[in-house]
């Protein structure tokens, strides 16, 4: 039945444009910082990303806003546009649990996520090949232990928008919300990076990806992955929850 | 004011998420004002607080709102307004009450302007109270103040031209989610514009004035004639938007 119903979300995600226009806004964003870091990059103060950090930089771009406000807007679109317009009831209908229509939505924004993150990786590191050659894989180690750190929040950050969007009732709604919560915690993680990286999860967004310049420990790197764990398996809980008592 | 215009500020000025907007934009700008002195985070965050504190500090903290944040959070808002309104065909109920289109969209556009306005001037008196919080009469400078409220009421000037822009894209679209996509393409072109060569589409362009008030000018003043460009412009604009509006209204098919 899951299966069955991840195809009709992906049936559904291949007729969205707004897909296919990530990925072309994606290739401007990285073929445009690969001009500047180009350009005269210690004039803009590149030269430290031109050719092995390139692939980082990108990450960097991805992760600061757009990426995460692409992800909401998906899961807007996909949980509170269908709920708003009544389509969240069909599948039901039909005989479908509550929890397997959860599970499939969940799954499929995941996917989502990793194709959107796989296709900033692999584009960033052709791009940077084709204006740097070989030195673009001078810090591969380095950019590889990024990568694989950052699928944490990113998994976390997925569960974070289904559950918000669980209780907005609308896209625009949700994006707002969205908006000043990425915001804020933006803000937080500039002042009280030192405290919040304790207890928020989103901080290690821009710490696994080097964002806000902090020296990465290896403690830290433990306690960022526990984090994200531990509030995956809360807000998993929390999506149920409120999934078994929506009305839909 | 017109029954209609008073219904709908009540309805937009009833939304919660417009006081957690202002409440965050009031911590944060609280934070910069207390938090960005220190070395470290001068450094961390790339500036320099003899150059952005005091009497630039207003002028420093405009960025964050104008420009990409506040357009986002205005076009969440008119999408809410509109878009989910027609959804929900609540937007044309008036009409059953014998209120022609026209006032509709009056009504509606009169309120997202003067919205778009008070949330910019609510932006400087937010900032202007930080900023006497953390340096006391010191931010008092006649020429600075008037230099900076001058940049925020053309700033103010420039959300009204985009909120028509956004009206349009609303009635045109009908749908929530595709304006939002056409407003954050908006805001790539507009970048994408201020940083080419092409002198003649920058002059032609609504988001070039803004851009040249806010960073080619920073923190010194905008010299009259871009003043009177950029609000030719805009008004230029804004009355094609506004013009388009009403045409695509009386020809909706509901």
């Amino acid at each position: 039945m899951i299966i069955r119903l991840l195809n009709i979300q992906f049936a559904r995600l291949k007729s969205q444009k707004l897909f296919y226009f990530y990925f072309v806004l994606m290739a401007a964003i990285i073929i445009s910082n690969a001009l500047s870091c180009t350009g005269s990059p210690a004039e803009n103060g590149m030269e430290y990303y031109a050719g092995g950090r390139f692939p980082t930089m990108c990450l960097q771009s991805f992760i600061d806003i757009i990426g995460t406000l692409f992800l909401s807007f998906i899961v807007a679109v996909f949980i509170c546009g269908e709920r708003a317009s009544g389509m969240f009831k069909q599948p039901l209908l039909n005989g479908v649990s509550k929890k397997q229509l959860l599970l499939a939505k969940t799954i499929s924004i995941f996917i989502i996520a990793l194709i959107c993150f796989l296709f900033v990786i692999i584009f960033s590191i052709g791009t940077g090949f084709l204006f740097w050659g070989n030195h673009v894989f001078d810090y591969t180690g380095e950019y590889l232990l990024q990568v694989v750190l950052l699928i944490f929040p990113q998994m976390t950050m997925v569960l974070f928008l289904v559950l918000l969007s669980l209780y907005m009732s609308n896209i625009s709604g949700m994006m707002c919300a969205s908006l000043i919560i990425l915001l804020v915690n933006n803000l937080f993680s500039q002042f009280f990076g030192r405290y919040i990286l304790f207890i928020d999860f989103m901080y290690y967004l821009y710490a696994f990806s080097g964002y806000n310049g902090v020296v990465l420990k290896g403690w830290m790197i433990v306690w960022g992955v526990i984090l994200n764990i531990v509030t995956g398996v809360v807000l998993f809980y929390g999506m149920k929850r409120r999934m078994d008592n929506m009305v839909m | 004011m017109h029954p209609l215009t008073k219904l709908y500020a009540r309805k937009m000025f009833r939304q919660r998420l417009v006081y957690v907007f202002f409440a965050c934009f009031f911590t944060a700008s609280f934070f910069y004002a207390f938090l960005i002195s220190t070395p470290q985070m001068e450094e961390m965050l790339n500036i320099d607080i003899s150059i952005v504190g005091r009497e630039n500090f207003p002028e420093f903290m405009m960025r964050f709102y104008v420009g990409t944040v506040g357009i986002l959070f205005n076009v969440f808002l008119l999408t809410l307004f509109l878009c989910e309104e027609d959804r929900n065909k609540i937007l044309y109920q008036p009409l059953l009450h014998g209120e022609s289109r026209k006032r509709i969209i009056l009504s509606k556009t009169c309120v997202a302007v003067s919205m778009s306005m008070i949330f910019v001037l609510l932006t400087a008196f937010i900032n202007y109270t930080t900023a006497f919080m953390r340096w006391g009469a010191n931010i008092f400078k006649a020429a600075a103040i008037i230099r900076t409220l001058e940049k925020y009421l053309l700033s103010g000037i420039y959300m009204t031209a985009i909120m028509l822009f956004i009206i349009v894209l609303c009635i045109y679209t009908r749908s929530s989610w595709k304006t939002i996509f056409f407003v954050i393409v908006y805001m790539f072109m507009d970048s994408f514009i201020y940083n080419s060569d092409i002198l003649f589409l920058k002059k032609l362009w609504i988001g070039y004035y803004f851009n040249f008030w806010t960073f080619s000018c920073e923190y010194r003043a905008v010299p009259l004639k871009e003043i009177f460009g950029g609000i030719f412009v805009m008004g230029l604009y804004g009355i094609v938007f506004y013009q388009i509006s009403l045409h695509r209204t009386k020809k909706i098919d509901f």
